[in-house]
């Protein structure tokens, strides 16, 4: 059980990017990719920012060459972008002979296919093409066409646990690839931006007017974002052996459960006080060890203090360096964790602390500042990323440098 | 490492949530299979349960026997699968989107759509902080949820597991699907064999499992849970049969049951034939889904009766065996396919 | 007065499921949330559309939603007051 697990791709879309680097030129240059609504049809459209993927299905469906006569979700096409990026980084187009499994992650799936369709599915007297589309709903279904694009069948599955789904695919991965049940694993998450969701979050009234604020005294709540985050994690002995690139190691993960609240957090930050801890324990770090957390920070006043609550109940006076991308990509559910273990990444393999846009003023209740301006030449060995979701689903993973 | 199954609690759309009885009496449905609701105050306060949908109530109350009956009060893991979710709150909260034109819309049927409700709502009502997971991978969510069980259990970051299956079925759902020919319309469920028509039934449940690494009273023990993906080859199929049965020390006559998932509808109940055929000719056979319906999660009422079949050492007349048994059952392979997905999954008594 | 509070009532009953409590079990100037009837923040927010949807009335902020939620008085003298305005 004593197998590292190391990290070989990197693979992500967002609206701050297409591809990793492109993502990175955003980080660096300070570039957030939130503003007006223009794919979806919504009266929300010039009212509620988003953070949109800036290209059509169409053009995302010629990137992801797929056949676009095939019943496809917008979901899909984003996951098969950054799923395949990380395969190819990591050269697994070319190594046969392992077991490969995919792990993918989405809370609302194909919903995106399903609102515009919904009312026809339901005439019964209105039977057309359009009902290949009925496949597309459920979550399962993009996992295995971004599957199949890959060409992986040993292993997949799916996990939906809200706003932690990716980093729990992640976590499920490491452990397999541990427990010697495969060789190496696709793991991330993807979601699109759906009327559905912007409304749902509307109705929850977190959803922030302006550029969201993460851990700001005057934050409104989030911004609703979409994408696709994924990273190729295998033994450490099968990338050396295969002569891969290995750019970080997942050293640590754990997943808890709040048990508060279905939506809010609860006060003291339990599950995520746990989650953190746990995942530290993995890694077999102690807190001091910790150079700098990509937070979940999603903006919302409960959130935020919640998560800062937890943060310095387990580091006491000596929290890290800290920031939030979501002041970058926006929330992008079930595809954040996925896109945080890229950014988390990239920050060990260029010594660079992406900031945390928008910040101003620290919180009344915590004496906590995150970084406002890019760090570079910061030595980082451990990263811990959180992911916190509906539910009290809250998870940490660690990556180390190697 | 052996698993145990030390308690079972089953909403379905038999009784079979008492275990004093097992199966005695079937019961029919018209048009699909709907599960016999317990009386929820028993598990869940009427201040919880206001805002809790069907298949939210489904879940906690399956959970709550399923723990009861294994003795434990707030398990190491809670890990659930589910192939379609909340589907009455979703479709109640994107019917209010698309009739109100975004107007007027109210939270509740949001929150409980998303897919790890069941879940976090055991959680919640338990105050259990530990490991939690959804599955939501179409009809093999139920199976991946009992791989990462079983993969917990073995890590020794559990002792014990809460396994869950749940998938509800609601009228839009139902009316839609047909729509696509998928089910035998119009139809009571006493026809789910009816070999002229095409389709089959559809049903739901929630059906959960006290899995632990330790014997307490146990039902059954798991000897293997294993997934085939995207594939319609007898070899692969081959390969991993193989696989179970060398890694258990065992040969195909050591079987004593085949438990398979087929589900009346003409077509896919060739794939189930032929596995018989190829695979299990001598062996002794039966199908359940004529007690449930067909839904993502409806393997894990196959678990269910399986564990109930080697644990009470009967099996009762509405399962319907290829032919007596002339021996004691010991061992169920059950099989379920779906699509191009196949699980197979082998139970032993203790 | 006395009209609007018990509309209020039952319309709260509906919106917010309270299958087990009758109209003349809730105190007018009992508090909704905590102890009184037991709400929480997802009720507020119900509470939030319920004004919207029936009364035609915006709450906007958090902060004023707490004053005008604080019982069916409250809230009846908060309809009345800006339904005339």
């Amino acid at each position: 059980m004593s197998k590292k697990v190391v990290i070989t791709g990197l693979g992500v879309i967002s609206s701050i990017g297409n591809n990793v680097q492109e993502n990175y030129n955003s980080l660096t240059s300070l570039r957030p990719g939130i503003g007006h609504i223009q794919n979806l049809d919504t009266v929300h459209k010039n009212i509620i920012p988003v953070s949109e993927v800036k290209l059509s299905d169409k053009d995302l469906g010629q990137m992801a060459g797929f056949d676009m006569n095939r019943p496809v979700t917008r979901t899909t096409l984003l996951g098969i972008i950054a799923a395949r990026e990380a395969y190819l980084a990591a050269g697994l187009d070319k190594v046969a002979k392992l077991r490969t499994g995919f792990i993918s992650a989405t809370s609302v799936g194909g919903m995106g296919k399903t609102e515009m369709l919904y009312q026809r599915y339901l005439d019964p007297a209105d039977k057309g093409d359009f009902m290949k589309f009925l496949e597309t709903h459920d979550c399962g279904e993009s996992t295995e066409r971004i599957a199949e694009a890959l060409g992986i069948k040993d292993f997949m599955t799916t996990i939906s646990t809200a706003c932690s789904s990716s980093a729990n695919s992640i976590m499920l991965g490491a452990r397999m690839i541990k427990a010697g049940m495969i060789d190496r694993v696709v793991a991330g998450g993807v979601d699109s931006l759906t009327v559905f969701t912007i409304n749902g979050f509307n109705t929850l009234m977190i959803l922030d007017k302006e550029h969201c604020r993460p851990f700001d005294d005057s934050r409104q709540g989030l911004n609703l974002g979409e994408g696709a985050g994924y990273i190729v994690i295998e033994s450490e002995e099968a990338a050396k052996a295969g002569n891969r690139p290995i750019l970080a190691e997942v050293g640590g993960y754990a997943n808890t459960n709040d048990a508060y609240h279905q939506t809010a957090s609860s006060p003291d930050g339990q599950g995520a006080f746990l989650a953190m801890k746990k995942a530290l324990e993995v890694a077999g770090l102690t807190a001091e060890e910790i150079d700098y957390i990509n937070v979940h920070g999603t903006g919302t006043p409960n959130n935020d203090l919640s998560e800062g609550t937890a943060m310095t109940r387990l580091f006491g006076n000596q929290v890290p360096k800290f920031s939030s991308t979501k002041s970058y990509t926006g929330h992008t559910l079930g595809a954040c964790g996925g896109i945080e273990a890229v950014y988390s990444t990239l920050s060990i393999m260029n010594k660079t602390i992406f900031p945390n846009l928008n910040f101003k003023a620290k919180m009344k209740e915590l004496d906590l500042a995150p970084e406002t301006s890019l760090l570079s030449g910061v030595d980082i060995k451990s990263v811990l990323s959180n992911s916190f979701g509906f539910g009290g689903n809250n998870s940490a993973l660690v990556f180390k440098k190697i | 490492m052996q698993i145990y199954i030390n308690g079972l609690g089953n909403v379905s759309p038999q009784n079979t949530l008492d275990n004093s009885s097992f199966l005695e009496e079937i019961k029919y449905h018209q048009d699909y299979f709907k599960v016999v609701e317990p009386n929820y105050k028993e598990f869940i306060s009427p201040a919880a349960a206001r805002r809790m949908g069907k298949v939210i109530k489904m879940g906690v109350a399956a959970a709550n026997y399923c723990l009861r009956d294994a003795k434990v009060e707030n398990p190491d893991a809670i890990i659930t699968g589910t192939g379609m979710g909340c589907l009455e709150d979703t479709e109640n909260f994107l019917c209010n989107i698309l009739n109100n034109k975004e107007q007027f819309l109210t939270p509740t049927s949001f929150i409980q759509s998303t897919h790890n409700t069941v879940g976090a709502q055991i959680a919640l009502l338990l105050t259990c902080n530990n490991y939690n997971f959804t599955y939501v991978h179409r009809d093999l969510s139920f199976e991946s949820a009992f791989v990462d069980s079983i993969l917990l259990l073995k890590e020794g970051e559990a002792s014990n597991v809460l396994l869950g299956g749940v998938d509800e079925i609601t009228p839009n759902h139902y009316s839609i699907h047909a729509k696509k020919g998928l089910w035998k319309t119009g139809a009571q469920t006493s026809e789910f064999f009816n070999k002229n028509s095409d389709g089959t039934i559809p049903g739901e449940g929630a059906t959960f499992f006290s899995l632990s690494s330790s014997p307490k009273d146990p039902y059954a023990t798991v000897l293997a849970v294993e997934m085939l993906f995207n594939t319609n080859s007898k070899e692969d199929l081959k390969k991993v049969l193989d696989r179970i049965l060398s890694s258990n020390n065992i040969q195909s006559k050591d079987i004593d049951l085949i438990l398979l998932g087929a589900n009346g509808d003409k077509e896919g109940d060739r794939v189930y034939s032929e596995f018989k055929e190829n695979f299990f000719k001598e062996n002794n056979s039966a199908a359940f889904k004529n007690l449930c319906g067909e839904y993502s999660t409806s393997s894990a009422f196959g678990v269910w009766l399986a564990s109930q079949i080697l644990k009470k050492k009967e099996i009762p007349t509405c399962v319907s065996v290829s032919r007596t048994p002339d021996k004691e059952v010991n061992k169920i392979l059950l099989y379920n396919h779906y699509c191009g997905n196949h699980s197979l999954i082998l139970l032993s008594s203790c | 007065m006395e009209d609007l509070v018990n509309q209020l009532k039952v319309q709260i009953i509906k919106a917010l499921k309270l299958e087990d409590v009758k109209p003349e079990d809730i105190n007018p100037t009992a508090p909704l949330f905590g102890d009184g009837l037991g709400l929480d923040s997802i009720d507020a927010l119900e509470l939030i559309v319920l004004l919207e949807k029936e009364y035609g009335l915006r709450v906007e902020n958090a902060a004023s939603a707490k004053k005008i939620f604080s019982s069916i008085k409250s809230m009846a003298d908060y309809i009345a007051e800006h339904k005339k305005a």
